[in-house]
């Protein structure tokens, strides 16, 4: 494949376009798979989501033409500047991995080792992440605002949180 | 007189010390808020929502009510100093406010903004005190087509109006309408695509997609801009005189003018206060006998906006407490918090629960004189904020997002899920996919689904009730011409641009 129809299909617009079609496809046949209740209804539980798949897989085409036909556009465009040498995905997009990361940590160790560890860990990382140096503030300000939070919900709000290996 | 008892019960309400207190919170809350750029008053209301649920109702309201006005003073707060919009409905404030600061005149930018919020404000709310009754009585005649027929009005404005192409918002919308139906089926208890997984059968809590798109998936944003940019230097606050005679005479013409651009826009759903911000931006520069001055520290530039944008959000407020239907992802979040506490916003919420509507209409006139008060003197403590670390202030928000939506229902999955929204928005945002549709879409999608099965359910199944309805058939006439102008001026907007002139953004 030519590198630059490469480039089109690899566009955000133009992969959100085909990958809607077939998902919105699977998911009418899971609609119209579901077993119904037996009540007598002018219009079933299928109908709005069927209807609003379909309005979605219109969206899509239209999406799909619009992101297409743009390339020739951009391409030709007199202010576009040359492109600076593209950096490999994930050295540029390195932070936002690493933010996400900690969050996928956080989800997995929140039960297990209970609110106040966990919290901890979770602004102090990403804080590191965001802004590298300042361990000790972070460390004070993430275990710090973690148990305070932690007894307002309990003490306050009556609110449980999980206690983990503290509890 | 009626209004007058009805205000006098608002007031007796509102100015009760805990209620004064949440509005002042509120108030307190927004300013921050609106001041912190990427985090905005829906990130604010849904993360505040799950612990809020022992609240009474109209207390809770009210507080969030003094978040969204309040974001709207707030966020000018940034936009004079760093730049930067501290909120979307601030942006233009940037091009006058910062020139202004720049020249160090920030003084006079902050105070004209502020005061100029204040009065469109107020005058907003008294507009709203007026109106809201008059609108009530006639929109007790819908019927669910009509309410069918207003929120398709609602999601197809917001959707055009928001995004960069059409199909984009479009796109939004029937995302977060589809999102809306996943989970148990209301009518018949039928569930529809959990997939089996047992804590998708009651569906995704709106709170999880808010702080997902709006509070995760901005910090995403934020993150990545500070790890490319580092954190952007501010403007100091200098001088001792706030504003002069002289400027606050040449704010008032402006603020009148802003005042009636952005509660008439602020009225129509989807166009909401920054598109407000933006047109009396326009306006106010075609009027000046020195336009070449706008973009130069033109005092005029930062009054009339500033004042649109707070008209509008009170204006936005109308139809949500007197149709039920919300125009912009704020109210969108407040008609969840509403549903959430069993209360059903629309025209039978004035008869139902008159104490809870005035009450909330009180406190914006409470509201707006404590912003005036902590936006002016206390303007200095707040732009403090923005010397605040950026990424231990960011990773506080990441851990309190996690924390909102866990304790709503105490299920892991659903910090798995604000993650996936985060992701969705990050990645939205980036592309161009504006979420308030999508949050708007989602939040309406049960009721719409409601109002359009009882539609058909009235008719026995004809579905030429929503044409053959007067008001219905108008509403939906509104939105085919609606569609058709916005895809013309996007077309002609696409074809400009291909030949080669940028159109400018005020065009």
């Amino acid at each position: 494949m030519p590198r630059s129809s490469l480039k089109t299909w690899l566009r955000f617009d133009t992969m959100v376009a085909v990958l809607t079609i077939p998902i919105a496809i699977f998911l009418i046949i899971v609609e119209l798979h579901t077993p119904v209740a037996n009540i007598p209804q002018t219009v079933g539980p299928a109908a709005m989501p069927i209807g609003i798949l379909v309005l979605l897989m219109v969206n899509a085409i239209f999406l799909f033409i619009q992101s297409t036909s743009g390339r020739k556009v951009s391409a030709s465009s007199p202010t576009a500047k040359p492109e600076a040498p593209p950096l490999p995905w994930v050295k540029k997009n390195r932070g936002i991995i690493l933010v996400i990361l900690g969050l996928v940590i956080y989800g997995l160790i929140l039960v297990p080792i209970g609110f106040i560890l966990a919290t901890s860990f979770l602004i102090i990382y990403e804080a590191r992440v965001l802004q590298p140096g300042r361990w000790i503030r972070n460390v004070v300000l993430g275990v710090g605002s973690s148990a305070l939070v932690y007894f307002t919900f309990i003490k306050l709000l009556n609110v449980m949180l999980p206690a983990g290996i503290l509890g | 007189m009626d209004l007058l008892s009805n205000l006098n019960l608002g007031f007796s309400l509102a100015l009760t010390w805990q209620n004064v207190l949440f509005c002042f919170m509120g108030a307190l809350l927004g300013t921050i808020l609106g001041v912190l750029p990427g985090i905005g008053p829906v990130a604010g209301i849904s993360l505040l929502l799950p612990i809020t649920y022992t609240l009474n109702p109209t207390s809770a309201v009210i507080m969030f009510a003094g978040i969204y006005y309040g974001a709207a003073y707030g966020g000018s707060t940034t936009s004079i100093l760093v730049n930067t919009p501290g909120e979307g409905m601030s942006v233009i404030t940037c091009l006058d406010g910062y020139a202004m600061a720049k020249q160090g005149r920030a003084k006079a930018a902050l105070a004209t903004s502020a005061i100029g919020s204040f009065f469109a404000g107020t005058l907003a709310t008294i507009a709203t005190t007026l109106v809201a009754i008059p609108i009530a009585e006639f929109a007790l005649r819908f019927a669910p087509p009509e309410f069918f027929a207003l929120m398709l009005m609602a999601m197809t404005a917001v959707g055009a109006l928001t995004a960069e192409a059409p199909t984009k918002g479009l796109f939004s919308c029937l995302i977060g309408l589809f999102l809306a139906m996943v989970g148990m089926d209301q009518q018949t208890g039928q569930v529809r695509f959990a997939f089996g997984i047992a804590d998708l059968i009651e569906g995704i809590d709106f709170i999880v997609v808010a702080i997902g798109l709006f509070a995760v998936g901005e910090v995403l944003v934020q993150a990545e801009a500070i790890s490319q940019t580092g954190v952007q230097e501010r403007e100091h606050i200098k001088g001792k005189l706030w504003i002069s005679w002289q400027e606050l005479k040449d704010s008032f013409k402006p603020y009148c003018r802003g005042t009636l651009v952005g509660y008439a826009m602020g009225a129509l759903p989807g166009v909401g206060p920054t598109t407000s911000s933006f047109l009396s931006y326009a306006l106010e520069k075609k009027l000046s006998k020195h336009p070449e001055q706008f973009g130069k520290g033109a005092i005029e530039g930062v009054a009339s906006p500033e004042a649109a944008n707070n008209a509008a959000a009170t204006g936005a407020m109308v139809h949500l407490l007197v149709l039920g239907i919300p125009g912009s992802a704020t109210t969108a979040i407040m008609l969840g918090a509403f549903i959430m506490y069993g209360l059903q916003p629309g025209p039978l919420l004035f008869t139902k629960n008159p104490d809870f509507v005035w009450a909330i209409i009180a406190s914006m006139y409470i509201g707006n004189v404590i912003l005036l008060i902590l936006n002016l003197p206390l303007v200095n403590l707040f732009a403090k904020i923005l010397d605040l670390p950026a990424a231990i202030l960011y990773a506080m928000v990441l851990a309190f997002c996690c924390m909102g939506v866990f304790v709503v229902r105490f299920a892991v999955l659903d910090i798995f899920l604000v993650m996936g929204f985060g992701i969705m928005g990050y990645f939205m945002k980036k592309h161009g996919y504006p979420g308030a549709p999508l949050l708007l879409a989602f939040i309406l999608g049960d009721l719409m689904e409601q109002a359009f099965r009882r539609s058909l359910a009235l008719s026995n199944g004809d579905w030429t009730v929503f044409f053959t309805r007067p008001i219905s058939l108008i509403i939906l006439i509104i939105v085919a011409i609606f569609m058709a102008l916005t895809l013309m001026s996007y077309l002609r907007r696409k074809a400009k641009q291909a030949g080669g002139k940028n159109a400018p953004i005020l065009s």
